[in-house]
């Protein structure tokens, strides 16, 4: 059976050059050769449709400097902060990749005092914000940048869609389902407690067996790993149903495995004290950034039967219309798409067996396996060898 | 009184054409440019990339869009806003796929700007709105990846 299409590489350009964002992702799952004409992430195609969707203010900013073509800065925003799902103090500036906090005056004036109190329960600022579009298959390495104060938790991590109750102010929180990391503390949270060793010990992230030693007892507070400016990656894998992190590329061990076959959203949450905020000023107020770095769009879309699996999200996930006002197309199909998931049954079942997996003798949450560890920390780095998985 | 240019085809047919008609085609136009007109009054030009079939549908459009409208506009080929195509071109490509991606290459080949945007619009307008699955089925392609 031959195609018919059989035309040179340049008249493709110029025949995907008259598609739009939407029909281009569905051409690139066609076939192998509209996938490598189209994967040439430099292609004027490319630079066309990343000119006419990410901001200019993004395009030209230090943020996706370290990203090379114009596919992948495209991609880094199709996956940023949704701006409906932040708290509601928090807004995303106008490159679509940073989270910000209103100034307190605008906030007095735009919201109900209720709010404004909700926000200040504890004399805490609650900052956070989910990603766009979540996963549930596919290795997916993305880069967080936190500036200013990290108060007095900053966590990165992974939440469900319906961590929270769908109020954002309280990701991260003991109602529901979130992995991650505190940069200010180096504590492991899941499900919004400390993840604790058997000896009652809060667990440290990064591991060091010096300072679980330390004379000031466990819970002493260490300083943060995390220093300002420093490029944190996450590195979410849902083959091996992982999560690990980096610091400026330095791997940090695998810091949760068993993660459960649901969809999970890249996300932050930061807590600050209200008088630290105004102490410091503007430049404790946290500024969060994030890139995206992982596999093709291709990933994104399911090879085959891409409506039926779309369908099935949709119904799954009954607060997905938030997330309707992104007109990328295949985003429902994104996160139910499944290029290739092995995963055990166990770990299929359902939350508990997740759960218990979790708690086995060996493996309480940090810990580093040399091989696995090495393994991703690859994949972290090169997001070619990302797309190739995508795109068998 | 025009000049007549001859072409001759793979398939070994010659065509009299116009020359007007014919440096439509940015091929021709660059070899008549090259040889001198007078001397392509004697020489025939072949084209042994483009049958006589193909031929006479890429002559039938030059002649068409010389007469009576003028060839589409070259804008950027990215303005996706502008996938009309004119109804003349619209019947005239109402053709089977072979014949179109024939008459495309052949546009290619010879440089007719104005028939390959109008042809490569008309097989984006086939892929328009189509999941992966259709538009395999449309242009009878084997996917190539390997089954998730």
């Amino acid at each position: 059976m031959m195609s018919n299409l059989n035309l040179p590489e340049e008249i493709y350009d110029v025949i995907f050059a008259y598609l739009s964002l939407g029909d281009v992702l569905n051409c690139l799952q066609v076939c192998k050769k509209w996938y490598y004409i189209l994967e040439r992430g430099n292609s004027e195609l490319w630079q066309y449709h990343s000119g006419k969707t990410v901001p200019c203010e993004a395009l030209g900013s230090e943020i996706l400097s370290s990203l090379s073509s114009h596919k992948s800065k495209l991609k880094a925003f199709k996956y940023a902060w949704n701006p409906n799902d932040c708290a509601f103090h928090n807004y995303i500036k106008s490159n679509g990749l940073t989270l910000l906090r209103y100034p307190e005056d605008i906030l007095h004036s735009r919201y109900p005092i209720a709010d404004y109190r909700r926000a200040l329960c504890y004399r805490c600022l609650r900052d956070c914000a989910r990603g766009k579009l979540g996963f549930e298959a596919g290795r997916h390495p993305w880069e967080i940048t936190w500036e200013g104060s990290l108060g007095f938790q900053a966590i990165v991590g992974v939440p469900t869609k319906d961590d929270s109750n769908s109020n954002p102010d309280y990701l991260f929180g003991p109602r529901g389902e979130s992995w991650g990391w505190d940069l200010a503390r180096n504590r492991l949270i899941q499900n919004g407690l400390v993840q604790k060793h058997h000896s009652g010990a809060a667990v440290f992230y990064p591991q060091s067996p010096k300072w679980e030693k330390s004379p000031c007892g466990p819970n002493y507070q260490m300083l943060p790993t995390y220093q300002i400016g420093d490029r944190i990656r996450v590195i979410l894998d849902l083959e091996e149903n992982t999560l690990a992190f980096e610091i400026n590329n330095k791997f940090l061990g695998v810091a949760f495995r068993g993660l459960p076959k649901k969809r999970l959203f890249p996300a932050v949450y930061g807590m600050q004290g209200l008088e630290a905020s105004q102490k410091h000023g503007v430049d404790a107020i946290p500024a969060v950034s994030m890139v995206y770095l992982g596999a093709h769009f291709n990933a994104l879309c399911s090879t085959s039967e891409s409506s039926s699996s779309g369908s099935r999200s949709s119904s799954n996930s009954g607060s997905s219309s938030k997330f309707d006002s992104d007109d990328f197309q295949s985003e429902d199909q994104g996160a139910t798409a499944t290029t290739k998931a092995p995963a055990p049954v166990q770990q299929l079942t359902s939350k508990g067996v997740a759960f218990q997996n979790k708690r086995t003798p060996t493996g309480v949450p940090a810990a580093s396996t040399r091989p696995m560890a090495t393994k991703t920390r690859n994949l972290g780095h090169t997001t070619s060898i990302v797309t190739c998985t995508a795109a068998k | 009184m025009s000049k007549i240019i001859k072409l001759q085809t793979s398939d070994g047919e010659i065509f009299d054409v116009d020359v007007e008609v014919a440096t439509c085609s940015g091929l021709i136009k660059t070899m008549l440019e090259v040889l001198g007109m007078d001397e392509s009054d004697k020489e025939i030009v072949s084209l042994p990339n483009v049958s006589s079939a193909i031929l006479k549908k890429v002559l039938e459009w030059t002649k068409y869009h010389k007469d009576n409208a003028p060839p589409p506009e070259l804008d950027e080929p990215t303005d996706i806003s502008s996938l009309e195509i004119c109804s003349w071109d619209y019947n005239f490509l109402k053709v089977d796929q072979g014949t179109l991606f024939e008459i495309i290459l052949a546009a290619n080949y010879l440089d007719i700007k104005g028939l390959l945007v109008v042809t490569c619009k008309t097989v984006a307008n086939m892929i328009k709105g189509k999941s992966p699955e259709n538009i395999r089925k449309t242009f009878n392609i084997k996917s190539g990846f390997t089954p998730a």
